[in-house]
């Protein structure tokens, strides 16, 4: 028995949990199997308690055993000449209690969401889509290269975008989708550029051939300008899953979907998967202070930006998206410090609380009234002295800046989409006039 | 040269021919659409046998049994290796899923009698050993969208890029048939020679042999043409010519190997022109909406980038364009089926403008089409992304920097590809008022099969990168003969 439960099966069984259920509840749905909430909630109660015992019994025999990591697959998942992509797990000390804390949060919020979404038409779609995030989520903690990565990666950006588009008779949400994700995917390049480089100048990128030591004293075979170039490359990547400045502004729009796959994506895990990344390339940044200033940089005006924006809105899950934001600003000066444990218990830190935030949020103005009166209808408001510290002219500026949420996407929208939508409609319509098709119909405005 | 066990490719061309004939006389379309089906089944098995007989000869070439060999030097005229024996089975796959899911509004004899006679030609082209059988493949394969009505828009612009295609492929059999005959050789137009060309004539053949794999993959400056030809009437003829990718097939069989050191020096080009193509029409991609023209312009952007992968001439880029090859072909079977589907359903009011809410009454033709959108532009879990994986490591690596224009494009395609999947299936159905039916039982089946195919093999890639190597390697070889110079 003991020689059967290894570390390697306890965390391949952590990941692959999530994974097959979404394959059953998925493909069972295409043949023309829709199981009952019941069994719906009951399986993923089973599958999310079992990845939690194994994800803790993972902690506790590498705890015991004095392991730093341990890695778990098989060499080459496809290879053609002298190149190969590896199919390996690994974890150590930085994955692991995301690892953890991803199969318990997500857990927690399938209970959550039996009562939250009872009766709901796409019940069946948001726990097959859950479970999905939950499997892309847990195969970028677990992934032991960055070209395993790439693929947790995208699954959680697939997901995400559909959760978004979950109330799919709005136009809105579907239009936030799109939004979430043209971001995701731009934003992307940077990481699958970045892995090709990784790929490119180290031959591998394993994070074993990578990296040498064990985290958090690692360091990078590579140094100077090639560590430079794939840090801000990573940076980018992280930038867009973890709403950065200046592309912040899908953040908001993803609250379009329902609660707990806020809480969990935006509150929870899918946010920290951007701050994980830089943690993880974290030798790159130590090997390049240029990399580093910019995510010192990146960050902190993130956490300005979050902050201010933040006290400007006037609903409670964007309120919260901002405030993300603005730890996530924090996180990522932390990075840049080179602060790795701190950095990680904020995350984990944030992840919980955040979590309770966003699932209590509809009920806030509940509890707020609750409060107010068991206080006697005496609630002072807080950290207004600060605003009173700045001139009011600044005050009525900052305000104005912080109601529009900073103009990003105006200036996005503005240089960027603008004149590639321009660009491309002009194109469009001279080479119509060219050939003998009819003209184009083009569009208006994008669909973001 | 080795042989296959039997006549096999022979009765795989005939069989559709067979079937076309049989839909010429019986007077019951959906009973011909039956027959049509059962010979693509039939051909697909015996593709797939020919495709067992070349994996386990390690991708070597096997002609024809001497039976068929008349003319030309008593050479085969067909032959399987490596290289065309995945495309057949493929082609005669998405034939046979076509055939099964095309709605029955399209199915008449004509429809049947030019989707039969396409393929057969297109399978003798990708079996030919012969350029002769190669040409007439590649000119009867483009017949049926030439001769469809001529209310169809578009059709002209269209016409014209085929019928040059043509014109270029015939300058340059007769130009490498002359430079056989004064090297004098016996079969001047077999495919299996090589060599014979480095004559002054020889850089002009390889010029219209290139030209004619421009246009017919329409590539930049004539990628409008995939627009022209999506307009057609019926979606489901010329979406099968555009999955032939018979230019693509051009490039590996004859241009590389018949003109290494041409080719060293051209296909750097030829990558880059592809590069700016797939880039290019992923940016036009934003002036559209109609599905049509969207998965035009998507569908021409991705095949760029296969031909991109392939002027790379490395292991990862042919490896990576071989395995996007197949990629793109089953998944735009697939969105090509489902689009066509819903043009039925919704009768005419199909316009992609605003949120059509198809998901609430469709929900199985949104998720394959959600499923086999988002595989062309590399969903992790599927085929796509090994694929993607490949064909970016061998594009970013053969052209440092400008290579960086992939990611751009693939990013794009991936907000295109999901941008039509917002617009046709999210929001209030307004239009059937949830009335439409989902996937019809034969729909379910052909387009699960598609998707299961994608999502086996990106759970398992190495056992398709695997059959693929013996043709990533040879034209790997053919390329290492000239070292390729950067552009």
């Amino acid at each position: 028995m003991h020689h059967f439960l290894t570390p390697r099966l306890l965390l391949t069984c952590t990941v692959l949990t999530p994974g097959l259920l979404f394959l059953t509840l998925g493909l069972g749905w295409l043949l023309g199997w829709t199981p009952r909430e019941a069994t719906i909630v009951r399986s993923a109660k089973l599958a999310y308690g079992f990845a939690s015992v194994t994800a803790l019994g993972l902690i506790a025999s590498m705890w015991f055993a004095g392991l730093n990591s341990v890695s778990a697959g098989k060499g080459a998942w496809y290879a053609i000449h002298r190149f190969e992509i590896p199919l390996v797990l690994f974890v150590d000390w930085l994955s692991l209690p995301l690892i953890a804390l991803t199969v318990v949060l997500v857990g927690l919020v399938t209970v959550f969401s039996k009562r939250y979404m009872h009766r709901d038409p796409g019940f069946h779609r948001f726990f097959v889509l859950v479970h999905l995030f939950a499997f892309g989520a847990l195969l970028v903690f677990a992934a032991g290269s960055f070209d395993l990565l790439v693929g947790g990666w995208e699954l959680i950006c697939v997901s995400s975008a559909l959760l978004v588009a979950y109330f799919q008779k709005r136009p809105e949400p579907a239009r936030s989708a799109i939004r979430v994700f043209i971001t995701y995917r731009i934003c992307d390049i940077g990481l699958m550029i970045g892995a090709f480089y990784l790929h490119h100048l180290a031959g591998s990128t394993l994070y074993t051939s990578v990296f040498t030591g064990s985290w958090p004293s690692q360091a990078s075979v590579m140094q100077g300008g090639s560590a430079t170039l794939i840090g801000l490359l990573l940076l980018f990547a992280a930038m867009g899953k973890s709403a950065q400045v200046p592309v912040s502004g899908w953040m908001p729009r993803a609250m379009e979907g329902p609660t707990p796959s806020s809480a969990i994506f935006y509150g929870a895990i899918s946010v920290h998967v951007g701050a994980y990344l830089l943690l993880r390339a974290q030798p790159l940044l130590t090997a390049s202070s240029i990399a580093s200033a910019a995510v010192i940089v990146v960050g902190a005006l993130s956490a300005i930006h979050g902050t201010m924006v933040a006290r400007a809105c006037t609903d409670a899950k964007t309120s919260l998206a901002y405030s993300s934001i603005s730890q996530l600003g924090l996180i990522f000066v932390e990075i840049g410090f080179g602060l790795s444990w701190l950095a990680l218990l904020h995350i984990a830190g944030h992840a919980i609380v955040r979590t309770l935030q966003f699932l209590k949020a509809p009920s806030a103005l509940h509890e707020f009234h609750e409060i107010h009166a068991a206080a006697g209808g005496h609630l002072v408001k807080t950290g207004a002295h600060f605003d009173t510290l700045l001139p009011a002219r600044l005050q009525l500026w900052l305000y104005r800046l912080a109601l529009d949420r900073g103009h990003h996407d105006a200036i996005l929208d503005r240089f960027v989409a603008g004149p590639a939508r321009r660009f491309a409609i002009g194109m469009a319509s001279l080479e119509e006039r060219l050939t003998v098709t009819r003209a184009p119909r083009p569009e208006r405005a994008l669909d973001v | 040269m080795s042989e296959l066990q039997a006549p096999i490719l022979t009765i795989c061309i005939a069989l559709p021919l067979a079937a076309a004939v049989v839909a010429v006389r019986t007077k019951a379309d959906l009973y011909a659409r039956n027959i049509s089906a059962g010979a693509m089944a039939l051909t697909l098995l015996l593709l797939l046998e020919v495709l067992r007989e070349v994996s386990a000869a390690g991708g070597r070439m096997l002609a024809e049994p001497r039976i068929l060999r008349m003319f030309d030097g008593g050479g085969a005229w067909l032959m399987a290796d490596g290289l065309n024996a995945v495309p057949m089975a493929l082609f005669a796959a998405v034939t046979l899923v076509t055939l099964i899911a095309a709605p029955r509004r399209d199915i008449n004899r004509r429809f049947l009698i030019s989707l039969l006679t396409l393929t057969s030609a297109t399978l003798a082209a990708y079996a030919a050993s012969n350029l002769l059988v190669f040409l007439v493949g590649w000119i009867v394969a483009v017949l049926p969208a030439l001769l469809r009505p001529a209310a169809e828009r578009g059709r002209r612009f269209a016409g014209l890029v085929l019928v040059a295609s043509a014109i270029s492929l015939v300058a340059a059999v007769i130009l490498i048939g002359l430079a056989g005959i004064k090297a004098g050789v016996a079969a001047p137009l077999s495919i299996n020679i090589s060599g014979v060309t480095n004559s002054a004539g020889g850089a002009w053949a390889f010029v219209f042999l290139v030209l004619a794999a421009i246009l017919r993959e329409r590539i930049f400056p004539f990628h409008r043409a995939t627009v022209a030809l999506f307009e057609s009437n019926s979606l489901l003829l010329p979406a099968l010519l555009v999955n032939s990718h018979l230019g693509i097939f051009l490039i590996a069989r004859v241009a590389m190997p018949f003109f290494p050191g041409i080719a060293a020096d051209a296909l750097p080009w030829l990558g880059g022109l592809a590069l700016l193509t797939a880039l290019y029409t992923a940016v036009l991609g934003l002036a559209e909406r109609e599905p049509r023209r969207v998965l035009a312009m998507l569908i021409t952007s991705q095949s760029s980038a296969i031909l991109a992968g392939l002027a790379t001439a490395s292991h990862e880029g042919i490896g990576g364009a071989l395995l996007q090859w197949i990629v793109l072909v089953v998944s735009s079977t697939v969105l090509i089926a489902v689009i066509r589907s819903l043009e039925v359903r919704v009768d005419g009011a199909f316009d992609g403008y605003g949120f059509m809410g198809l998901a609430s009454s469709m929900p199985r033709l949104a998720v394959f089409f959600a499923i086999s959108g988002l595989t062309i532009v590399g969903l992790p879990g599927t085929l796509g992304f090994p694929g993607e994986d490949l064909l970016l490591h061998g594009v970013l690596a053969g052209y440092p920097g400008w290579g960086a224009a992939l990611p751009v494009a693939i990013a794009l395609n991936a907000y295109h590809a999901f941008r039509l999947f917002a617009r046709l299936f999210l929001g209030k159905d307004g239009l059937t008022q949830n009335t439409a039916r989902d996937a019809l039982p034969r729909e379910r089946w052909a387009l699960s099969a598609c998707l299961v195919f994608l999502v086996l093999g990106g759970l398992t890639p190495q056992n398709v990168v695997s059959i693929q190597a013996p043709a990533t390697n040879s034209l790997v070889r053919n390329a290492e003969s000239s070292p390729v110079p950067q552009p």
